[in-house]
């Protein structure tokens, strides 16, 4: 079957089965990034926050049967802030805005509208804060855009291959953070916990 | 503020929270600016680039701290969990770094900001 990103690019149906998929990764893992929550404070809730932001990005879209992708992109976007938790789900839903304004009325999502959405998605997420924090979720979605457009889609227009080399470039963009926040080499024994 | 210890006392002036509390707002995320209660007393602090405009530190007998914050919100994001966000971790990081106790912090959103996205490459 050939990939819908790879031709004209995927509709607002796709786009929103690939937000659920990313609230389902959430689902399974939440605990596993609370475990790894220790800045700002280390209180163990930015899996949960993340959760819950993307649960209600989703809500907004569940009923939703429009075939456009900037449509459904703007309602997860919405959904996104209304019910964002903690700094980590304002982030979040700072991405998917900056991501719903890259698409502008765009009605299918394709590779070189998600380089760019990416890259609105990036300044949209550093222009929410005075002072960022590089380390965090902010240096993440800034190396992926980065990488996104350096990264050529045209020579295979592979769609998969595209997102695992982005995806890739991702984890070793998550790799580098305790250079750049050293509190994440601290052990956890080490780090104060989170006052009542 | 004074606390004493075993070996002597250690003073802390308020001017010192409000520098630790500045610091740990503006690195709060959707926090995008520090200001006056009053419009035109803002527009003497940002002439003047007083580190502690926005902050206000209280201190009652018992050595408890009431912390009132005057921020600037980016627009667009939800102001509830910005503001919830903050005061948590103002009082995580003055109450691991002083060891004084926050009885309590208010955050006054005097305005919000509708930033340009800056780009970052």
């Amino acid at each position: 079957m050939m990939n819908p990103l790879a031709t004209n690019g995927c509709d607002g149906q796709a786009l929103k089965q690939l937000a659920v998929a990313g609230r389902i990764w959430l689902e399974q893992h939440h605990e596993r990034v609370n475990q790894l929550n220790v800045f700002p404070i280390p209180d163990g809730d930015t899996g949960i926050n993340m959760l819950l932001t993307m649960r209600n990005a989703c809500a907004e879209v569940e009923d939703d049967a429009s075939p456009s992708a900037a449509h459904i992109a703007r309602k997860l976007a919405h959904g996104a802030i209304m019910g964002s938790r903690g700094n980590s789900g304002t982030i979040l839903s700072r991405i998917w805005s900056g991501f719903a304004q890259g698409l502008g009325t765009a009605e299918q999502l394709s590779l070189p509208i998600l380089v760019l959405a990416l890259r609105h998605a990036s300044d949209s997420a550093y222009s929410g804060v005075q002072t960022p924090t590089e380390g965090t979720i902010l240096t993440i979605i800034r190396e992926l855009a980065e990488a996104a457009a350096r990264l050529d889609p045209a020579p295979e227009h592979d769609a998969v291959a595209f997102l695992e080399r982005l995806v890739a470039h991702g984890w070793q963009a998550v790799e580098r953070t305790p250079e750049q926040l050293p509190i994440l080499k601290q052990p956890a024994w080490w780090i104060p916990a989170a006052l009542a | 503020m004074i606390q004493q210890t075993a070996l002597g006392t250690v003073e802390m002036s308020r001017k010192a929270v409000a520098s630790l509390v500045t610091h740990a707002a503006l690195r709060s995320y959707g926090v995008v600016g520090m200001t006056t209660p009053t419009r035109a007393s803002g527009l003497a602090a940002t002439i003047t680039r007083d580190p502690h405009r926005g902050v206000n530190v209280q201190i009652d007998a018992e050595n408890h701290l009431t912390i009132d914050l005057y921020i600037i919100v980016e627009h667009g994001t939800n102001i509830a969990s910005v503001a919830t966000s903050l005061i948590s971790a103002v009082r995580y990081q003055v109450q691991t770094q002083t060891g004084l106790r926050v009885a309590q912090i208010n955050v006054h959103v005097q305005d919000l900001r509708h930033s340009s996205p800056q780009r970052m490459f």
